[in-house]
């Protein structure tokens, strides 16, 4: 049997050596050592009791199984971190920055990576990297290339919400949208962008209506741009006069929407969470009878990430927390609209049996199928043009 | 007192001053490198949005500080002096100590479309406000009870009252007093505090995102909106926004100093004419209303609030920040003010009036190229840049009022400086000083960016955790986040609030 082990260890030792993966493995049981006994600051969005309460528990288990001190920062605004992060690369300070891990996606991601205050090609060498799907836009946010700067997260969709008793045949399309707002005039409308919720249904509109829609993947451009938006805008025109207090006004954010919706001035809310009005149902914070529904040919959605500063001080610890954030157990969690109910980036057929039924039945039944965002560019020159053009009273 | 430890203390002095206001360098670099691009200014100018904004922000300004400066006049010119009055002071607290996003979160549950009074009553219900009217009132109710209680701490004078009792002994009615013996003693000081209070009105988001006018906003909220965008040029252009909402201050301040100057020397002494006195019920009511709308919010919010216990390191950090903040504070004002420059320095009251961005990243620039940041002691450094000023506020117009008289008698009296200043200044200005105390305590408390950028989020406070908390809309945690913000500086303003009238007991002079 000795003999045996000795060429099974020989062989093994082969193999480490041609194996790509295994060289990955020595060198993550390298990370997980030097991981051990770092203090992680983690700047994570705190604005959701749900969100806390996870990432308390995501801080005990790492504790425990890896000897890491992750700690928690709840910050208002990833915007103001990202500031704080730049503030530090102005001052020359290349080491021993103040976060170590930071919660992100899309602008404020492109600002960090363009100007190279992030840690690259990390985030696919994860070993739950392999449980990802990659169907989903983990490469690429906003169609900025993520180049390992990033590990996903979790994933989102944009999706309206609407009451059975109000609407029981939900919206299935713009146009159902617009006979809808006929019928009940005042009581539908968006948020005011720049909010991203709002600037989502934007895209969202645009892609539906749009005669080129290829022309999104690309950047815009001042000779396709109005031929591109022409049809939203004139979908818009007859649209805004039918909305809340006739589209002359705007709430500010998702939760004055939801809170319209509670009290019963509106019909229909917004989300980026397709999860949320099963949460807040849960949580009594909406009306029992509230359901989530998109458009028939889909919704756009998107996936937020976890990075790590170029001058992250744990940077070792922030790579295994980032890891731990992606292991099935901790990502089956924050599916559960009972724990946070924040969609997995996992793919349900890499899981275990068990793993995959748990997952199944967290996603929420006939959800639309997600639709990619348009190139980062369009962001801002919808936003310019709606301000333009509605942004006034 | 010898002359080389006066100069030590001269030195001393200066030197905490310095460091407490070093960030203003930075901040002054971070405030005017964008206003040397045309283009950025041009983009600015062209935005469809800027005038409509431009008229909300003005509006609602103009109705706030007005409104307030209205109701605080009316409330002094009937009920000062008098136990009424002190009743008043003593109230005031829970209206002070209620923070601004709160106060609005309940006006909005109240009065908003869907509020609690539309479903009672659905014929009242509200009607589109694209100038911020609703904004400048709900902001005038809650800066009434700020002037009222600095207003508190410059009529604790007693010459004063007497020279009042004396004008309306002669017949003169309630207003002609409050023109001709309250308003001129009066304004210089509250000047400051006027001004304050339109430099915050003129650049609040949180507030003016809940019960401000949706489309567009305010400027303050778009100058937001720009710096926190991911394009570079629309930083600039909130960078710039911040700029002209600094040249709007600067011109509203001007202009209201012409009027002031002006209505001075168009009625500078009575005629002679005896005019009646006008009722007492408004002023009255309006005494009563101010502490019972704050006590109203408070009690909703308790309604509303799912409380759950904060962590513990966050109310420590809050308390022992505050108590030190306030109480470095003091000493630091005092010193300045017996020692400092005889002049009224106008750099002291900068950052009352700039706003905080470029501030608090200053003061971060500073702290990393120390290595200081993330630790207590430098997020309490940051804490003083704000609470020094605010306590210099409250404390300079009474150190200025102190009787030249009584000095001079006693350094007849052989008594030196240090003593003077100990014995004979330091109680003359007890109130003032409780007051002051208050406002330090409380403003360290409201401190959120410095809090977070020079702690790195390793000095977890109760007020990054609300700001935190809040930024996610849901109203129960909105609500039991400022029922906890609240009650810290409540707590220590009834307390400075009942030993100042013990004191008052004590010492006759300052009752």
């Amino acid at each position: 049997m000795r003999f045996h082990g000795e060429i099974l260890r020989h062989a093994l030792l082969g193999l480490a050596i041609l194996s790509p993966f295994a060289a990955s493995a020595s060198s993550w049981q390298q990370i997980q050592n030097d991981a051990k006994g770092q203090t992680v600051w983690f700047n994570a969005w705190g604005g959701d009791e749900a969100v806390n309460h996870y990432l308390d528990w995501v801080s005990g288990e790492v504790k425990r199984d890896y000897a890491i001190d992750l700690r928690i920062v709840h910050i208002a605004d990833a915007a103001d971190t990202v500031k704080r992060i730049q503030t530090e690369a102005r001052a020359g300070r290349k080491t021993k920055g103040s976060v170590d891990l930071l919660w992100v996606n899309g602008e404020n991601f492109r600002a960090l990576k363009e100007a190279n205050l992030l840690q690259t090609g990390w985030a696919e060498q994860l070993p739950n990297w392999r449980y990802v799907d990659t169907s989903k836009p983990v490469r690429e946010d906003f169609s900025v290339p993520v180049d390992g700067a990033e590990s996903p997260w979790g994933s989102a969709q944009l999706t309206f919400i609407a009451r059975q008793q109000q609407t029981p045949e939900p919206s299935a399309s713009p146009q159902a949208l617009l006979d809808y707002a006929k019928s009940h005039p005042g009581t539908v409308t968006y948020p005011r962008p720049p909010d991203f919720t709002g600037t989502a249904l934007l895209e969202q509109l645009l892609i539906n209506v749009t005669s080129q829609p290829d022309a999104l993947k690309q950047p815009p451009n001042a000779q396709n741009f109005a031929a591109v938006t022409a049809p939203l805008w004139a979908y818009l025109d007859i649209l805004h006069p039918l909305l809340w207090r006739q589209g002359k006004d705007f709430p500010p954010s998702t939760a004055r929407m939801d809170s319209l919706f509670t009290h019963g001035s509106l019909r229909l809310s917004l989300t980026f969470n397709p999860m949320h009005a099963k949460q807040k149902v849960a949580k009594g914070e909406l009306p029992k009878d509230s359901y989530s529904f998109g458009f028939a040919q889909g919704m756009i959605g998107n996936v937020h990430f976890v990075t790590i500063p170029a001058n992250a001080a744990a940077s070792a610890g922030a790579q295994v927390v980032a890891n731990f954030l992606l292991s099935p157990t901790a990502q089956l969690r924050k599916a559960d609209p009972a724990i946070w109910g924040d969609p997995s980036v996992l793919d349900a057929r890499k899981l275990t049996p068990e793993q995959q039924n748990a997952l199944q039945a967290l996603i929420p039944e006939n959800s639309p199928p997600v639709l990619a965002e348009p190139h980062a560019a369009w962001v801002n020159a919808l936003e310019q043009e709606w301000l333009r053009r509605y942004g006034t009273h | 007192m010898a002359a080389p430890l006066r100069y030590a203390l001269i030195t001393l002095c200066w030197g905490m001053m310095l460091i407490i206001y070093l960030p203003l360098l930075p901040a002054a670099g971070i405030l005017l490198t964008p206003a040397f691009s045309l283009f950025h200014w041009q983009q600015l100018l062209s935005d469809p949005q800027l005038a409509q904004a431009l008229i909300a922000t003005l509006i609602s300004t103009i109705i706030a500080v007005s409104g307030a400066l209205l109701l605080t006049l009316l409330v002094i010119a009937t009920l000062w002096p008098s136990p009424g009055w002190q009743r008043l002071a003593s109230r005031l607290p829970w209206l002070l100590a209620l923070p601004h996003v709160a106060f609005a979160t309940c006006a909005l549950l109240l009065f908003a479309e869907g509020g609690e009074l539309y479903r009672l009553l659905p014929i009242l219900s509200p009607v589109q406000d694209s100038y911020g009217i609703g904004l400048g009132l709900v902001l005038a109710i809650k800066e009434s009870g700020f002037l009222l209680w600095v207003c508190w701490a410059i009529l604790g004078e007693r010459r004063l009252a007497e020279q009042t009792v004396v004008f309306k002994s002669l017949g003169f009615g309630r207003g002609q007093c409050l023109k001709h013996v309250i308003l001129p003693a009066l304004m210089p000081s509250l000047s400051i505090a006027l001004l304050a209070t339109t430099a915050w009105t003129l650049s609040v988001v949180d507030v003016a995102i809940i019960i401000g006018p949706g489309n567009p906003p305010t400027l303050a909220v778009l100058a937001w909106q720009w710096l926190n965008s991911g394009s570079p040029d629309d930083q600039t252009k909130g960078a710039l926004a911040c700029l002209l909402l600094l040249a709007i201050l600067a011109a509203l301040a001007g202009i209201a100093r012409k009027l002031w100057c002006g209505w001075r020397a168009y009625s500078a002494h009575p005629d002679g004419c005896r005019k009646p006195d006008f009722p007492t019920v408004p002023g009255k009511c309006v005494a009563l209303m101010l502490p019972l709308s704050g006590l109203i919010c408070t009690a909703f919010l308790a309604y509303l609030a799912h409380v759950s216990l904060p962590a513990t390191n966050t109310v420590n950090h809050s308390l022992w920040l505050a108590l030190l903040s306030a109480g470095l504070g003091a000493v630091v004002c005092l010193m300045w003010l017996e020692w400092g420059p005889v002049t009224h320095q106008r750099w002291v009251d900068f950052p009352l009036l700039l706003p905080a961005l470029p501030l608090a990243a200053g003061q971060y620039q500073l702290a990393l190229y120390g290595w200081f940041d993330g630790l207590f002691s430098t997020v309490l450094w940051g804490h003083l840049l704000w609470v020094v000023p605010w306590m210099l506020f409250v404390l300079r117009p009474a150190w200025r009022r102190i009787d030249s008289r009584q000095v001079v008698l006693a350094q007849t009296l052989g008594w030196t400086r240090g003593r003077i200043f100990l014995r004979l200044k330091c109680p003359l200005i007890i109130r003032p000083l409780l007051s002051a105390l208050a406002v330090g305590f409380s403003v360290s408390i409201a401190q959120y960016l410095p809090t977070q950028w020079l702690g790195g989020g390793r000095v977890p406070t109760l007020t990054t955790e609300a700001v935190a908390l809040s930024s996610g809309g849901a109203t129960a945690t909105l609500a039991a986040q400022a029922l906890w913000q609240l009650i810290l500086p409540m707590a220590f303003f009834l307390m400075t609030a009942l030993i100042a009238r013990w004191i008052g007991h004590l010492r006759r002079g300052l009752r």
